[in-house]
Parts: structure tokens; C-alpha cells; sequence
């Protein structure tokens, strides 16, 4: 093995997603060279980063708390006023799942993957994933936007709305009575309302919990999705969560499977489709880490027959050619009842997590070093399997 | 919660039919049944989609119907209309034996907030119906009839007014084998006590009843202490208490009706019997579904047993 065929990875060593990569790229001879993020931030970058590396991954930063308030110290001045901010003394308390500046937050990582994206062209560094498809990525109104242009279907979405009111005109005007409320920047169910007009009154459903802290009102994400019915808590509930910059979805009806209400995630590696993992829930919140289930695509196979599946693969691929300079992406779709339709929710440009979850007997970073080094690459044509 | 749409009934495929499908080729309709459903884009007015399908093709033989989301996404449509439209069709749908008035996912309206209306028109149209179901107990009135070939009655809800059941006691219906129904919880409009039970475990009442279903109640206990002893379980088949907040006090009272071994079918699943006590059970009653034992919710110092489908 040459040394110019080592890999970088930014990212914190001791996470699951850094230890897959590299267990998939040390299977196949590639040395990995790990560069975690407080070095990163610091302005240091690797050395090796001068012509040994054939490919950089950018990992997720996790969630580490000493990463999460250098982020937001970068993004401290950035941040527009209608906002939430988080400029106190002490640290960000992210292990009490507070949900807030995560505005702030963005413009914070959205610098850090500017600079890297300056390092890596000073360098010529190739990127698994592009920095600027990464920002993309990770604002869901830009995101919407590049995929409906591009014609891949999305759900409507509704101008974003600065407080509660503003939403409730915008439905009123589009005459749309359910939609999801999702905070811009956040990750999985982190600030996700889906919500639901009901003559004249309003019921959301929302991992989110509301606590009162003096004068404000404060978003935590918890484990467990409520009901809020009544009307000064939907209205203190979507109040704070548009400090977060929110983008607003009409709420297209997803599909049962085995008692659940699911939605599926497809991860595309290099053009292709490749693992297809069923997420289900008891109601409309349907993300992996809130108890729902994961299930084998032959599951869907069987409901949905093969012509579902292949709705589902060629949509996320369409989602995913979207981001031509990007090699890897977690595509998350609606799949409507009866399985007619599909259309995506979401693109993760670090979506290839899904531990236990194989696909042609290989997991996700695997199949990625075998594109990346284009070895036993392109994947056989012949799925998704038949099931009798 | 109910996340799925019915794929068959009365052992027929179900033909989902909405606007877009009206353009597609589509199944013999004397051996489907079709789904009538407005989408969530609202595509149309339900009464369109309602005369095109009566214009189909083999409706005069299709032997049942059922209606969708009738509103698209409005979820507090009332089905008064729904019901007209199916009162005035009934001479088109004369081979009509049974009709589900609601098969709506929760991911298109809550069974809390379906808005039903006075169904009891349908049974003087359809003096041939042999099976009736409804999802949604908001508004609903059977009203006080007499039915001779009804077989089944099932009525789904998360919160069931006790009128319902009032009305159901003062009906005649000396054919049915079958009545489910889905007592709920206060929160969504269960407002009666087992007292208003009472009048339905009468032999006289139902001479042919099979299938005794009182279910997802949030007093499920109650209700079972109530029918455990009562004379008609003599002559039925099955006997069903799922998806409510059975807990080892019910189980006790299980135990207590020895005549429950003689049925066919005991349905206790979705339950939350202890394991100790679900072993006392399975041993009287080898008859018994066990299935899905749940684990009661605990915040804080509450503790909550939460029926299988409320809002």
C-alpha cells in the first residue's frame, strides 16, 4: 500500500462513526490519519494533509460539549438578532438536551467548514463530502430549495414564519392544516413539531419539552414525544422553537408498516443507493433514537412489493445528484400510504451511521472505501433482493 | 394508534380509490372492495369522486364499501354528507353486505377527532348490510333500530359516548354475531361506567352472539369483573378485552370465571398482567392471547397504563 492512498478524517476519535471508517479502511490496507475537531478549531491541521491523502472525510462533530461552545463562539457575531443566542459566561449545557442557538451554532460550523474548505483547496484535498454541500445540508431551508429546483419531490414548504401567528396565517392562506416545524439547523428529532389545526384548535406532536426558566421559555429535547393541545403551550412551543429559525413542511400522511408509522433511510454512496433501513413510531415523529424500531428492507419489500423499493432508491439517488461533489449521504423519505409515493424529507451529510445494518453483507463505511478506492465497485445492478 | 389501512375485508382485497386511481385500470369490482379516499392535496370534492365510482363499472355487484378520509385534510369534516351520499346510492349498491364508514390512518386524521354524525340512516337504505363498521365516536348516533341481517356491528374509537351504547341496547338487531366495540378513554369522549354495559350482556338481547369485543378501555378491569359472569358468555365463542389497561386485578377476575376456559378465543392482548400473573392464566385458560404484554409508562411518581389507541 502506497502512502499516498491514506485517508484523513476529521473527527473525534472515540465516536462510532470515526472507529466504523476506520475499521472499513484498515480492512482494505488504508491507513487512516484521524484529526479531531479541537485541533481542527485550533487552526492546526495535519501535516499529511500536504499531498499524502487521497481522500478527506469530514465527520460529524458529535457531540462533544467543549466542541458545541467553540462552534458558537465562532458564530457568536454572526447571528441575526431575531434569533436565540447563547453569549453567557458558562458553557453550553448540552447534555440537559437544550435546544437553543443552534442558529448561532451554524454560523460557527459553517466558518469552520469555510476554513476547511480553504485548507483542502490549498492542499488538493479531495473531500468525500464537500464542505459547501455540508452547509447546504445542513440548512433544511437551503436544502429544500436545491432539491425542488432539481424537481425532486419534496413536500411544499411554507414561508418560514417568525413566531406562531405568522404560521397560522401562512396555513391559513395556503389552506394547509398540517405540517411538520423543524428547527433549520438541528439533527434528528431535535426540534421537530408536527403540527395539526383541528377546528379552529391546535394539537402538536413533539419530542421537545417546555420548561419555564424565569421570564423565557426553554426547549429541551427529551426522549419521549408528548401532545401539547392547548393553546398557550402550542403557542410558547412554536414561539421559541422560530428563534431557532425554523423551516416549515406541509405534513404529507407517511405510510404504516407493522403497527408503525415509518419513513425510510437510504444511504447513497457514490450515485448508488445502497442500505435502505426502516424507522417506524407510535405517531408522526418517526426518528431512529426515540424509540422506534429499525427493520430489514425485506420488510418493505413485502408491503411494498419491488416497485416500491425502487421508488425509494431512485428517489433518494435523485436527491442525491443534487450534490454532485459529494460521495455519501443519508437520504430520508416519506413513503405515502399505499406506498404510491415517495418524497424526501431530508439529506444527511452524515447519515451513514446505522449500526448493525448491512447491505450485500457490508456496512455502510465499508461500502464506502470500496467506491472511495473503487475497488469491487459499482455494486451488482440486481436489487433490492426478491423476496417469495 | 392505527397506522394502516385495512388491505382486505369480509375476505376481499381492498382497492384503495382515490382520484388518481380512477384513471388507472382497476380490479373487478364484484370481488374488491374499494377504498374512497380524498389525499392530503385535496384533489377534489369527496361527492365527485363518490358519483364517478357509482359510474364504475360492476358497483351494482361489488359486495362491500369502504369509506377513507372523506376531507382530505380537514380533519373536522363531519360525515353527514358521507352518509347521504351512501343513503342515496343504495338502489346503484345493491349488493352491498357490508360498509366501513371511516378507515382513516392516524397519519391522516386522529381517531379523536374523526367527526361522525347520525349513521342510523344507513340501516333502513340497506336492509340487505350485514356487517357495519365505524371508526370515530365524535357525533356519532346509531340511533334506536331494528336490523335483521346485521351480523356485525363494530364501532372504533378512542373515546366512545355512552349514548352509543344506549342506542345500541335499544336497537334490535336478532342477527348479529359479532359487536366490537372500542369503549376508550375520558380524555376523547368515553364518558359511561360499566353500568351502561350492562343492558348489552343480556342473552335476549343478542340470541346469536359469537364475539363479545369490549376493548381499549381505560376501565378495563371494570369491564371485565362485569362480563366475566355475565349469562351470555355461555353462548359465545369469543371473548375479547385487548388493547385496554388490563392489569392483575382483571386478571383476578379472570380467574375467578372458570366458564371463560370453554371458549374458543380469550383476546387479552396488549395487556399489562404481570408475568406471574400471566402464567395463572395461560394455565387456566390455554385459550387465551397473551401477545404484546406492555410495560405501564412511569413519570416521576405516576404511573400510566395507556390503552392501545386513544387520541
Amino acid at each position: 500500500m502506497g502512502a499516498a492512498d491514506a485517508f484523513t478524517l476529521i473527527g473525534d476519535p472515540d465516536l462510532n462513526r470515526t472507529q466504523g471508517f476506520v475499521r472499513a479502511a484498515n480492512s482494505a490496507g488504508v491507513d487512516v490519519v484521524v484529526w479531531p475537531y479541537s485541533r481542527a478549531l485550533a487552526g492546526d491541521w495535519p501535516s499529511a494533509a500536504s499531498g499524502r491523502t487521497a481522500w478527506t472525510k469530514i465527520e460529524s462533530p458529535g457531540r462533544n460539549p467543549a466542541t458545541h461552545q467553540l462552534l458558537l463562539n465562532r458564530g457568536a457575531n454572526r447571528v441575526e438578532s431575531c434569533f436565540s443566542t447563547w453569549l453567557e459566561r458558562e458553557p453550553f449545557p448540552l447534555g440537559s438536551g437544550l435546544v437553543r442557538a443552534s442558529r448561532q451554532w451554524f454560523h460557527g460550523w459553517c466558518d469552520l467548514l469555510q476554513e476547511i474548505d480553504r485548507v483542502g483547496a490549498a492542499c488538493g484535498l479531495n473531500f468525500v463530502n464537500a464542505p459547501p454541500d455540508i452547509v447546504t445540508m445542513f440548512d433544511k431551508a437551503a436544502c429544500h430549495a436545491l432539491l425542488q429546483a432539481a424537481g425532486v419531490p419534496v413536500p411544499v414548504a411554507l414561508a418560514p414564519p417568525q413566531n406562531l401567528d405568522e404560521l397560522l396565517a401562512t396555513m391559513e392562506k395556503t389552506s394547509t392544516r398540517r405540517v411538520f416545524v423543524k428547527t433549520c439547523h438541528g439533527s434528528a428529532a431535535n426540534g421537530v413539531v408536527a403540527l395539526a389545526m383541528h377546528r379552529g384548535g391546535l394539537r402538536a406532536h413533539t419530542a421537545l419539552e417546555l420548561a419555564r426558566r424565569s421570564e423565557q421559555m426553554q426547549l429541551h429535547a427529551t426522549r419521549r414525544v408528548r401532545v401539547y393541545d392547548t393553546p398557550a403551550q402550542v403557542r410558547q412551543l412554536i414561539d421559541a422553537l422560530c428563534r431557532e429559525r425554523v423551516h416549515v413542511e406541509e405534513w404529507v400522511p407517511k405510510a404504516g408498516l407493522l403497527g408503525r408509522t415509518i419513513d425510510v433511510r437510504v444511504v447513497v454512496i457514490s450515485d448508488r443507493a445502497c442500505h435502505v433501513v426502516l424507522r417506524g413510531g407510535h405517531g408522526p415523529i418517526t426518528n431512529l433514537h426515540l424509540g422506534s424500531i429499525k427493520a430489514d428492507e425485506e420488510i418493505l419489500v413485502r408491503a411494498a412489493g419491488s416497485a416500491g423499493v425502487n421508488l425509494v432508491r431512485t428517489t433518494a439517488e435523485r436527491a442525491a445528484a443534487c450534490f454532485p461533489k459529494s460521495r455519501c449521504m443519508g437520504i430520508d423519505l416519506a413513503l405515502t400510504p399505499g406506498f404510491r409515493k415517495a418524497f424526501v424529507l431530508e439529506v444527511n451529510a452524515f447519515g451513514d451511521l446505522l449500526e448493525g445494518s448491512d447491505w450485500l453483507g457490508a456496512d455502510t463505511y465499508t461500502w464506502q472505501v470500496r467506491a472511495l478506492l473503487k475497488q469491487d465497485w459499482p455494486p451488482p445492478k440486481s436489487q433490492p433482493t426478491q423476496v417469495s | 394508534m392505527i397506522s394502516e389501512h385495512l388491505e382486505s375485508w369480509l375476505g376481499f382485497p381492498v382497492q384503495p380509490l382515490g382520484f388518481e386511481e380512477l384513471n388507472e385500470d382497476l380490479p373487478d369490482l364484484s370481488r374488491t372492495i374499494c377504498r374512497l379516499y380524498i389525499g392530503w392535496e385535496s384533489e377534489g370534492p369527496f361527492t365527485e369522486l363518490f358519483s364517478r365510482f357509482l359510474e364504475l363499472k360492476g358497483v351494482d355487484s361489488t359486495p362491500g364499501l369502504i369509506i377513507g378520509a372523506y376531507a382530505g385534510d380537514d380533519s373536522g369534516a363531519e360525515s353527514t354528507e358521507t352518509v347521504e351520499l351512501l343513503v342515496n346510492a343504495h338502489t346503484r349498491l345493491r349488493s352491498l353486505r357490508g360498509i366501513f364508514l371511516g378507515d382513516i390512518i392516524s397519519e391522516e386524521n386522529e381517531i379523536s377527532w374523526i367527526q361522525q354524525s347520525d349513521v342510523s340512516p344507513l340501516f333502513a337504505a340497506y336492509p340487505q348490510l350485514e356487517n357495519l363498521a365505524v371508526r370515530g365516536g365524535n357525533g356519532l348516533t346509531l340511533g334506536r333500530v331494528v336490523h335483521d341481517k346485521l351480523k356485525s356491528l363494530v364501532v372504533q374509537s378512542g373515546g366512545l359516548p355512552r349514548s352509543v351504547l344506549a342506542d345500541i341496547a335499544a336497537s334490535r338487531f336478532p342477527n348479529l354475531e359479532h359487536l366490537e366495540l372500542w369503549l376508550g378513554t375520558d380524555n376523547y369522549g368515553w364518558d359511561g361506567t360499566v353500568a351502561d354495559l350492562q343492558p348489552l350482556l343480556d342473552p335476549q338481547q343478542f340470541p346469536r352472539l359469537r364475539t363479545l369485543a369490549l376493548r381499549n378501555s381505560e376501565i378495563q378491569n371494570e369491564v371485565v369483573a362485569a362480563v366475566a359472569h355475565a349469562p351470555i358468555v355461555t353462548q359465545l365463542e369469543t371473548l375479547d378485552f385487548s388493547m385496554g389497561n388490563l392489569s392483575d386485578v382483571g386478571g383476578e377476575a379472570l380467574l375467578k370465571s372458570p366458564q371463560l376456559s370453554r371458549l374458543k378465543k380469550l383476546d387479552l392482548h396488549y395487556h399489562y398482567l404481570s408475568p406471574e400473573m400471566e402464567a395463572r392464566i395461560r394455565q387456566a385458560f390455554p385459550n387465551a392471547d397473551l401477545s404484546d404484554r406492555q410495560e405501564p409508562d412511569k413519570y416521576g411518581d405516576e404511573v400510566y397504563r395507556n390503552i392501545a389507541v386513544s387520541e
